[in-house]
C-alpha cells in the first residue's frame, strides 16, 4: 500500500537562511506521526512546506498520490491536507461560529457543514456556548479548540497540528491530547509537531527526531520514548 | 438655526453620502491589501468621463450609467491588481503604493491628453429642479445621488456581512495565512477586493456627474476627501466610512457657508490633522 504522505529530500529556508537540509519521511492513512525536536530545528518550516505556506527549494511532497510540492495553500486544503497552524491564526474579530463556518469554505465540506459543526461541538462541548463570541475573546485553550475545530470542518484526510499544546494551561493540554487520541481512534491520520514530547510520542505510531534541519532518529513513538538518548536529551531522564 | 445653515447641513449630508462611498472603496482596499490606493480619485475621474461621454454620445442618463461605470471600473480594478500590483506582492509595501501613485499620474495625464484640461458640465433636463425641505431648497440631483450612494453602500455592507464572498474577504483581511489554510484563494480575494473598491468609485463617479464638473484632475478633490474620511471614520472600519463621510460632508458645507472662499480645503485638512492628533484610530476604528 502506498503511503498517504511521502516527503522526499525536502529542502527549504527563508532568504539566505537554509533551514531544512533534505528531510524524508512517510505516513500511512490512519496513522499518527509525531515530529519532535528543539526550537528552531525546522519542525514548523516542514509543516509550512506541507501546507503550501512556504515553497520548498527542493524535494517532493506527495499527498494522496498527488505532487503538492508547488501547489498553493488553498489547493492543498482541497486535497484534504489541513493544518492547524502555530499561533492558531484564527479570525479574531469574527464569531466562533463564523470561524468554524470558514473551515467549511470549499464546496465539498460546505455540503456537510451542519454535520461537521455537530461533530466539532461534540468534540469540544465547551465551544457550544461561545459560538456567538468573537474568537479573539476566548482563552488560549479555547482558541486552540476553535482552530482544531475549524480544521475539522474542512473534512481533512490528514490533520496537521503545529504545537497544539503551546501556551495552553496544563489541564487543557491533557484535554487536547485526549481529543487527538479520539480523532485518531476515529481513523483520521494526524501529523503533529510538539515540544511536549512525552505526550506526543506516547500516541504516535511513527516518530521522527529532527535536529538542525535533518532527521537524526526515527522509529515508533514507543521506541523513541524508551531510547536513552531521547530520555537524556529531551525528557530530562538521566 | 438660519435657513442658510440648515441648507448647508442638508447639502453636506447629501454630498457626505458620496464621500462615504468613495472612502468605503478606499477602506476595503486598505483593509484587505494594506495599501493606500493613490489612484482612487483618478479612477473616479475615469467613471465621471465615461458617464459624461455616454451622455454626450447616446444621451444615456448619468444615473443609468452607474450600472455601466460600476462594472467597467470593477474590471479595470481587477486588471490593475493582477498586472500591476500582484507582481509586487512580497516586496516592500511602498512599492505597491508607488505603483498606484504612478497609475494616478498616468490616468490624469492621459485624460488631459485625450480630453483636454477643460472643465465640462453634464446638463440633464432635470438639473434645475429643486425640492423644498423645511426652509431649504435642495437640487433634485443631490437627493438622487445621495440615494444612489447610500444604496451602493448598503449593498456592499450586506455582501460583506452576510455572504460567503464577504466572509472570505473579511477572513483574508484579518488573517491571511489562516484564510489560505481554510481553502480560500488569497490572490483571488485580493483581486476581488481591489475590483470592488474600484467599482465604488465607478458608481460614485457616475452618480456625481449630474452636478459636479468633470475634468482630468477632478479626482484630487475626492482623493483628499476620502483620505480624510477614512482617517475620521477609522481605518478598516466599514461603517466608519459612512459615518465619516456624512460628518465631513456636513463640516465642509458649514465651513463653506460661514468661512470665506477657499477655506473649505483648509477645513478638510484641519479635520484630518485634528483626528490624527487626538483620535488617531478614528471614530469607529480598532486599535490596530
Amino acid at each position: 500500500m502506498s503511503s498517504l504522505l511521502a516527503v522526499e529530500d525536502l529542502q527549504a529556508g527563508y532568504g539566505n537562511l537554509s533551514v531544512l537540509h533534505g528531510i524524508s519521511f512517510e505516513l500511512n492513512a490512519g496513522e499518527v506521526g509525531a515530529m519532535v525536536g528543539a526550537n528552531g530545528a525546522g519542525k514548523s518550516t516542514t509543516l509550512r512546506c506541507l501546507s503550501g505556506l512556504l515553497r520548498p527549494r527542493a524535494g517532493t511532497i506527495i499527498f494522496a498520490g498527488e505532487d503538492i510540492s508547488n501547489l498553493p495553500a488553498h489547493r492543498i486544503v482541497e486535497l484534504g491536507l489541513v493544518q492547524v497552524p502555530e499561533g492558531r491564526l484564527l479570525f479574531p474579530a469574527m464569531s466562533v461560529r463564523e470561524n468554524l463556518m470558514l473551515g467549511a469554505f470549499l464546496p465539498e465540506p460546505r455540503k456537510r457543514m451542519s454535520q461537521s459543526m455537530d461533530a466539532v461541538l461534540s468534540y469540544f462541548p465547551a465551544l457550544r456556548e461561545k459560538l456567538d463570541l468573537p474568537a479573539g475573546s476566548l482563552s488560549g485553550g479555547q482558541q486552540q479548540m476553535v482552530a482544531v475545530g475549524r480544521a475539522l470542518m474542512s473534512r481533512p484526510k490528514l490533520l496537521v497540528l503545529d504545537e497544539p499544546s503551546l501556551g495552553i494551561a496544563p489541564l487543557l493540554v491533557r484535554e487536547i491530547f485526549e481529543n487527538i487520541e479520539k480523532l485518531a481512534a476515529g481513523g483520521l491520520a494526524i501529523l503533529l509537531i510538539e515540544q511536549n514530547i512525552g505526550n506526543a510520542l506516547s500516541l504516535s505510531q511513527r516518530a521522527w527526531v529532527i535536529e538542525n534541519g535533518a532527521i537524526v532518529m526515527q522509529g515508533s513513538g514507543r521506541e523513541l520514548l524508551d531510547d536513552p538518548r531521547i530520555q537524556a536529551a529531551y525528557l530530562g531522564i538521566q | 438655526m438660519s435657513a442658510l445653515l440648515f441648507e448647508a447641513v442638508v447639502a453636506g449630508v447629501l454630498l457626505g453620502g458620496v464621500y462615504g462611498l468613495v472612502a468605503l472603496g478606499l477602506n476595503i482596499i486598505y483593509g484587505v491589501l494594506d495599501i493606500i490606493n493613490f489612484a482612487h480619485g483618478a479612477m473616479m475621474m475615469m467613471g465621471m468621463y465615461l458617464t459624461f461621454w455616454l451622455f454626450r454620445a447616446w444621451g444615456i442618463d448619468p444615473y443609468l450609467s452607474i450600472f455601466i461605470a460600476g462594472p467597467v471600473l470593477f474590471v479595470f480594478g481587477a486588471v490593475v491588481y493582477r498586472f500591476l500590483l500582484d507582481p509586487m506582492r512580497g516586496t516592500a509595501l511602498q512599492n505597491q503604493f508607488l505603483v498606484t501613485l504612478g497609475l494616478s499620474l498616468f490616468l490624469t495625464n492621459a485624460a488631459q491628453a485625450m480630453f483636454s484640461p477643460d472643465f465640462r458640465v453634464l446638463q440633464t433636463s432635470y438639473a434645475q429642479e429643486v425640492v423644498q425641505i423645511g426652509p431649504a431648497f435642495i437640487p433634485l440631483t443631490r437627493i438622487f445621488t445621495f440615494l444612489a450612494a447610500l444604496a451602493a453602500t448598503a449593498v456592499l455592507l450586506f455582501i460583506f456581512q452576510r455572504t460567503r464572498l464577504g466572509r472570505s474577504i473579511r477572513a483574508v483581511a484579518q488573517q491571511q495565512d489562516g484564510a489560505a489554510l481554510c481553502g480560500i484563494d488569497v490572490r483571488h480575494v485580493y483581486t476581488l477586493a481591489f475590483a470592488i473598491g474600484s467599482a465604488c468609485v465607478g458608481v460614485a463617479g457616475a452618480a456625481v456627474t449630474p452636478f459636479f464638473y468633470v475634468s482630468p484632475t477632478v479626482g484630487d478633490v475626492f482623493n483628499i476627501a476620502s483620505f480624510v474620511v477614512v482617517v475620521l471614520g477609522g481605518l478598516g472600519s466599514m461603517s466608519g466610512s459612512l459615518l465619516g463621510g456624512l460628518l465631513l460632508g456636513v463640516a465642509v458645507a458649514i465651513g463653506a457657508a460661514i468661512l470665506p472662499g477657499s477655506f473649505k480645503e483648509v477645513l478638510m485638512f484641519a479635520i484630518f490633522l485634528a483626528v490624527l492628533l487626538f483620535k488617531p484610530t478614528g471614530l469607529l476604528g480598532s486599535k490596530a
